[in-house]
């Protein structure tokens, strides 16, 4: 399955070769050594296109979330290469490291992990301070995003005086500040009902389609089958194949009517 | 199109990494208030031992220096009536008190030749003596009997005398006195003689002034019950540093000032000792509520000092006995000042081998400071660390977001040298207070004369202040470098 993935982006070859963000070539992850080891990744090759909207799906223990936090910068791989824009994760140090996720790679959590004790509009301008934003460019950049994101009254709010959706929308008005060009979203709907949950997917896809971010959104939520371009299946640490929407929409519409 | 992502992440200012330790501290009050709760005990604990000692050196040494000048004044009004007794003057011829030995020249009328002669004799007397009170008990007895050092040695002027003691001597294996033979008798020939004669000579001297001064008081003044040396300065006659200059006295230490108020407060005193035991005894008694036998002048001081009322009453009951002079306000300050000096002698008396490193601390206080401060360290460390472990959510997060490591290591040790600060400044004033109340216990209002250490105390507290800060920021070392090593991958766990 993983070959027929690569024979597909390759069949525009140039064009596409232009346009790859993420790539990744035969990304294994070990944990523990010898019988106890355990392989969360065995051999991912897989290509993410700038400015699409891609949906990772698979079941609990698939290796999904360590094929994020791979391509997220945030752990390295025991073989394999992860190339984002083209450069080599692995040859960069601690503080281009730091550079990278504060600039070109937005994340976003399940549990939104908004700092605490810090007003809606101090937890957007958090990653702005890191690069060096000054704090009046700061705070007017930080209002223009709350406003984005429908919080501009909330903006002097904690966490705790709001709601999840409300929450996670702080939290993606966050992640979007330093105009990364690759949002990282972990389950970004798990803990919204229904209608948030809805709301947050539309704002992800406004921001996909607006700003033309690179959206990978891991999942169980189908209604994102709605708003991306792909999925990709993961499964046993490997990719089990990816559908463009166009081709799967008929069926999940099916499935849906079934129910 | 392709674009080079690797570039160095922007480096945070201090200024901005404080900002966010103290608006990340002020959301975790409670923890960051056990942990200044903690530092806060640990500096007070060691700012009062410092300011303390501080505190108490000062004091005693000033208390040392006010009785040093209640003696000198003591012995200025007593040498101004009567003459020195011979084994002063020896004592006073072979020491360095330059005033003295002025007077004692005068009064010996020799050369300064001869006066330096007789100086060394007394040396030499001195040495003999010393050899007399250092001999064992039971060798004392055999070879001097009970004499003194000045018998003794007119004793042995004898040869029959001296040839026995040289045998004993040589019987319980003792070396002579002075060195040699040859030196011990050179002294009991030839100096103890001259020395004899400039002492008797010195003492006529003295005598003969001291009358000249007294007959500067008038008959009606000098009366008949008291020495005249306290009426001497009561009330000064004209005259009389010049008369006192002219017998030969060195008048350079005199302040008359000084020396009426010393005798005033001498006859006050007298006077209340005298009624207490005498005719006042009954009714002060009575105003006091204790038996009469147990009223002293400390007691009756202790009653007065400090409350007006009871001065009024008292003084009117000693105007009663037959005490002039002492009104409530006089009796109060009287009091006051029998009491201080009564604080004087013990804390002087009570002055302990002072050690001048570190502020005077003993070295089983610094065990104490070093063991209380092993303490807190650990207190503060165990604090950090937790603060750490309940934000691995909140550091990890950070990181994703683009903190560096030194970021997050500044940011915790901010954090701590903050909780440093405040811990410290509570502790400093709560160990000042300590230090002041239980100096004030100890001196009373003698403290007031340790003013001169304020400044040294105040250096003491900051030091205490600095250390707290320092421990602090140490402690939190460990905890600020395991959160700052922690993986960014923290922030995708769920919990």
């Amino acid at each position: 399955m993983g070959t027929e993935a690569h024979t597909h982006s390759s069949s525009s070859e140039v064009a596409a070769e232009q346009a790859v963000i993420i790539r990744t070539l035969g990304l294994e992850k070990t944990y523990g050594a010898g019988e106890a080891a355990t392989h969360a990744l065995s051999g991912v090759d897989s290509t993410i296109v700038r400015g699409e909207f891609i949906a990772v799906m698979g079941p609990s223990g698939s290796g999904k979330s360590t094929y994020f936090n791979m391509i997220g910068a945030l752990d390295a791989p025991s073989r394999g290469r992860i190339l984002i824009d083209e450069v080599d994760v692995a040859q960069l140090s601690a503080v281009e490291l730091a550079f990278l996720r504060c600039r070109k790679i937005g994340y976003i959590f399940q549990s939104y992990n908004l700092i605490r004790y810090m007003t809606a509009l101090e937890n957007v301008t958090v990653p702005m301070t890191f690069a060096g934003v000054g704090p009046d460019d700061a705070r007017r950049r930080g209002m223009a995003l709350l406003e984005l994101v429908g919080l501009g009254e909330r903006w002097s709010h904690r966490p705790l005086e709001m709601s999840g959706g409300q929450q996670q929308r702080v939290a993606i008005a966050r992640s979007i500040c330093n105009e990364p060009r690759i949002l990282l979203a972990d389950e970004p709907t798990a803990n919204l009902d229904f209608k948030t949950g809805q709301d947050v997917l539309d704002l992800l896809q406004k921001i996909n389609r607006e700003r033309g971010v690179t959206i990978v959104c891991s999942t169980h939520d189908h209604r994102l089958l709605n708003v991306c371009d792909r999925i990709m299946w993961i499964r046993d640490g490997k990719v089990e194949r990816v559908e463009k929407r166009a081709d799967i929409a008929i069926r999940v519409g099916s499935i849906r009517e079934k129910a | 199109m392709k674009e080079l992502v690797a570039r160095d992440q922007v480096r945070l200012g201090l200024a901005r990494c404080f900002q966010l330790a103290l608006s990340g501290m002020s959301q975790r009050l409670f923890r960051a208030s056990i942990t200044i709760a903690i530092l806060a005990l640990a500096v007070a604990f060691l700012s009062h031992m410092l300011a303390f000692s501080v505190i108490d050196r000062a004091t005693r040494q000033s208390a040392s220096a006010a009785m040093r000048e209640n003696r000198l004044l003591g012995e200025i009004v007593e040498r101004a009536s009567s003459a020195d007794a011979p084994s002063a003057i020896i004592a006073g011829l072979a020491g360095s008190d330059a005033h003295r030995l002025r007077e004692y020249q005068t009064w010996s009328e020799l050369s300064p030749a001869e006066f330096a002669a007789v100086r060394q004799s007394a040396g030499k007397f001195e040495r003999f003596e010393a050899f007399l009170t250092h001999t064992n008990p039971a060798e004392r007895a055999a070879l001097f009997g009970d004499q003194n050092a000045e018998e003794a040695a007119l004793a042995l002027g004898d040869s029959a005398r001296l040839a026995r003691f040289l045998d004993q001597l040589h019987s319980f294996g003792l070396r002579a006195p002075l060195g040699s033979e040859a030196e011990l008798k050179a002294f009991l020939s030839v100096d103890r003689p001259k020395l004899a004669a400039a002492v008797s000579a010195i003492a006529a001297g003295h005598a003969r002034a001291a009358r000249a001064l007294s007959a500067l008081l008038s008959d009606e003044t000098r009366g008949a019950d008291r020495a005249a040396s306290a009426k001497l300065f009561e009330q000064p006659p004209p005259g009389l540093l010049e008369a006192a200059q002219k017998q030969g006295f060195d008048t350079s230490r005199w302040s008359l000032t000084a020396l009426q108020a010393f005798a005033l407060r001498a006859r006050d005193r007298t006077n209340v000792e005298h009624a207490i035991i005498g005719a006042a005894a009954t009714e002060l008694a009575r105003e006091l509520d204790r038996p009469a036998a147990e009223l002293s002048p400390a007691v009756v001081f202790g009653y007065v000092d400090g409350n007006s009322a009871h001065a009024v009453r008292i003084s009117a009951i000693l105007n009663r006995a037959g005490v002039s002079g002492l009104d409530a306000a006089k009796l109060e300050l009287l009091a006051h000042d029998s009491i201080f000096a009564e604080r004087v002698e013990r804390a002087a008396g009570a002055e302990a081998p002072v050690s001048n490193a570190w502020f005077g601390i003993s070295a089983r206080n610094s065990w104490l400071v070093l063991l209380s401060f092993l303490v807190c360290g650990v207190g503060v460390a165990n604090a950090m660390l937790m603060s750490v472990g309940e934000r691995f959510a909140e550091i990890a997060t950070m990181k994703c977001l683009g903190a560096l490591d030194g970021f997050v290591m500044v940011l915790f040790l901010f954090e701590a040298a903050i909780q440093g600060v405040i811990g410290g400044v509570i502790g400093l004033i709560l160990g000042g207070i300590l230090a002041l109340a239980r100096g004030f216990a100890e001196f009373g209002t003698l403290l007031g004369s340790a003013h001169g250490a304020f400044g040294q105390s105040l250096i003491a507290l900051l030091v205490a202040l600095g250390l707290g800060v320092l421990l602090a920021a140490l402690s939190a070392v460990g905890p600020s470098f395991v959160a700052a090593r922690l993986s960014p991958m923290e922030a995708m766990r769920i919990d």
